[in-house]
């Protein structure tokens, strides 16, 4: 685990260039897999078709509010 | 009209998510800080060896919180999945301490966690322990919004109803985040997660010595699980009784139940060690009481009485009925909004609205409830009395037992003549499933005993479960215990392969045994 990343340490005269480009390389492909991992969560939870939206309404219907008022 | 079967289910889903996470949450809780005091050892001796067991635990501790973010995730979407109406009527309270979580100490958490691994050669030594400190602080902040967020559903302040939106709003942050019930639960249960911690490091070292294998690092492990356990386990009793104490002023069904106590006893009520309660007679069979105990834990006086369930049961008899009226008068003001009468009528008897809701379990319309649903709701404000019974029960004999096992390993250490105890050895490996045993059923105690109510005396559970299909739980409930089960199956495979190679098979850093500390 200690030894997934590149380190210069253990190699001074690497350019810096190139790991700066491999840097950027693997954080965009990281950013990428991020992203998609975020829209199947989106996907899969929180899209409208997903979602039950509770409006004032709704909440009166669930706490039987929408009886007769008048009776009172 | 409710669908019982999807509020059962959804419970059952909940219920089952939240114990599995557990499993993981009081380790990450408690390895974190024992990796910052075994690392501490290191930067200020600069012996290596030390250096390896941080690595080793850590290595273990990186699995487990892999483990324990994937399972708690799903946790959240639960709220929006399974609980709509919960969401809709509490979120804009129960949601601050979650999505401040969520940002503040995920987040710094992850980060380091990141660093602790990679920044070994990167870092410097006190740079990298204060990597290691942060780790440990952003695993507690962690819990402290976690528990903040739960205490409110224990103790709801600094909250009110808004008849116009149909749901609850937040009128003051300060009650909610400094809830007496948030700071006895947060304590408590990060104590609970370090005697985790110290059990998980002493029964492994243990294990260790009795191979003969690691001796360096397990001598010095069992050391620390040693001091650090004695230390946690006398914190969580008394930590445990200040919550106790605070769900005595709060949730009074909840203590009453956990004792069986049916009848309000006279001052100062006896604690029963043994019993066996029934929830149909109404009465505890066989008990064995200890005089004054639990008027001394319950309210911390002799004078003053801790009242029993049935007593309890007449009190919200009387707030249903005063809970009808501000049902009614809710019902008038959604139509009137500004009627003077229905106001007063409703900001009198607010407080106790969520009584009267719990009638719809009965009923549709709470107006129509007769004496016998009234009857019927009041008794539903009790929870299940011999689970609460003997869970509690079988906790408080695990915190004591933890209590006993540090204090002998701690003289062992002290005496140094721990290494060749084999007997006292295997009792310590045999004890690692214990604190997790104990950590789930303080969970179901608390939570179990928070029942009917989803919000304590404000919302019933089964009010906040959403409008969806049995099967669509069903599916979710499946794909849950399979998904877990996998992960489980995962979790266990990497833990006790890492376990076997030990700290001189992993080969990631020099064999500890080179070095002398």
């Amino acid at each position: 685990m200690a030894d997934a990343v590149p380190s210069t340490a253990g190699h001074p005269s690497a350019p810096a260039g190139g790991l700066r480009r491999d840097l950027r390389r693997k954080l965009i492909v990281l950013l990428v897999a991020k992203g998609i991992g975020l829209f199947a969560l989106w996907a899969l939870f929180f899209s409208p078709s997903h979602r039950m939206e509770v409006t004032a309404p709704l909440a009166e219907r669930q706490l039987a509010l929408d009886a007769k008022a008048e009776k009172q | 009209m409710i669908d019982f079967d999807v509020v059962h289910l959804s419970r059952l889903q909940f219920a089952i998510t939240a114990l599995y996470h557990f499993l993981f949450v009081p380790l990450t809780l408690g390895l974190s800080m024992i990796l910052v005091i075994m690392e501490s050892v290191y930067v200020m001796t600069g012996r290596e060896v030390w250096k390896q067991m941080t690595k080793f635990w850590g290595m273990l501790f990186g699995i487990n919180f892999a483990m324990g973010v994937a399972t708690g995730i799903t946790m959240e979407f639960q709220f929006g999945t399974n609980w709509a109406y919960y969401s809709h009527y509490v979120g804009d309270i129960f949601g601050v301490p979650l999505a401040i979580e969520g940002l503040m100490a995920f987040f710094l958490e992850s980060t380091f966690v990141g660093l602790f691994f990679f920044g070994w050669d990167r870092l410097s030594k006190v740079g990298h322990l204060i990597v290691t400190a942060l780790v440990a602080l952003g695993s507690s902040l962690s819990a402290l919004w976690i528990l903040i967020a739960n205490a409110w559903m224990q103790n709801p302040v600094g909250a009110k109803f808004n008849y116009e939106t149909m749901r609850m709003e937040l009128t003051s942050i300060a009650e909610v985040f400094f809830n007496p019930v948030a700071q006895a639960k947060f304590v408590h249960t990060v104590a609970a997660g370090y005697v985790v911690g110290s059990v998980f490091v002493l029964a492994i070292s243990a294990w260790y010595l009795l191979r003969r294998r690691n001796v360096e690092v397990a001598k010095r492990s069992f050391v620390v699980a040693a001091s650090f356990g004695l230390a946690c386990s006398l914190s969580v009793v008394v930590l445990g009784d200040e919550s106790g104490y605070v769900a005595g002023e709060n949730q009074k069904m909840k203590v009453a139940a956990i004792e069986a106590e049916w009848e309000t006893a006279p001052a100062p009520a006896g604690f029963t060690v043994f019993g066996l309660p029934d929830m149909e007679t109404r009465r505890t069979r066989a008990e064995i009481k200890v005089p004054w105990m639990l008027g001394l834990i319950a309210t911390r006086s002799l004078d003053e009485e801790v009242p029993g369930i049935t007593e309890l049961v007449a009190h919200a008899h009387t707030r249903i009925v005063s809970g009808l009226a501000a049902h009614a008068a809710l019902q008038v003001l959604r139509r009137k909004p500004e009627d003077p009468a229905a106001r007063e009528r409703f900001e009198a008897h607010l407080p106790d609205l969520g009584y009267a809701l719990l009638l719809l379990r009965y009923v549709d319309d709470p107006a129509q409830a007769s004496a016998k649903d009234i009857e019927q709701a009041a008794w539903s404000t009790v929870p299940n009395v011999p689970v609460l019974f003997w869970s509690f029960r079988i906790m408080v004999g695990l915190g004591l037992f933890f209590i006993a096992l540090f204090a002998a390993a701690f003289y062992f250490s002290a005496r140094r003549n721990f290494e060749n105890r084999r007997g006292f050895l295997k009792l310590a490996f045999l004890s690692l499933p214990l604190p997790w045993i104990a950590a789930e059923l303080g969970w179901i105690v608390a939570e179990y005993g928070r029942q009917p109510w989803a919000i304590d005396g404000v919302l019933p559970t089964f009010l906040g479960v959403s409008s969806t299909a049995v099967s669509n739980v069903w599916m979710s409930l499946t794909g849950f215990i399979v998904f877990y089960t996998a992960l489980a199956v995962v979790d266990i495979w990497l833990m006790v392969r890492m376990i076997r190679r030990g700290p001189d098979g992993l080969g990631y850093w020099p064999d500890p045994g080179t070095s002398h500390a």
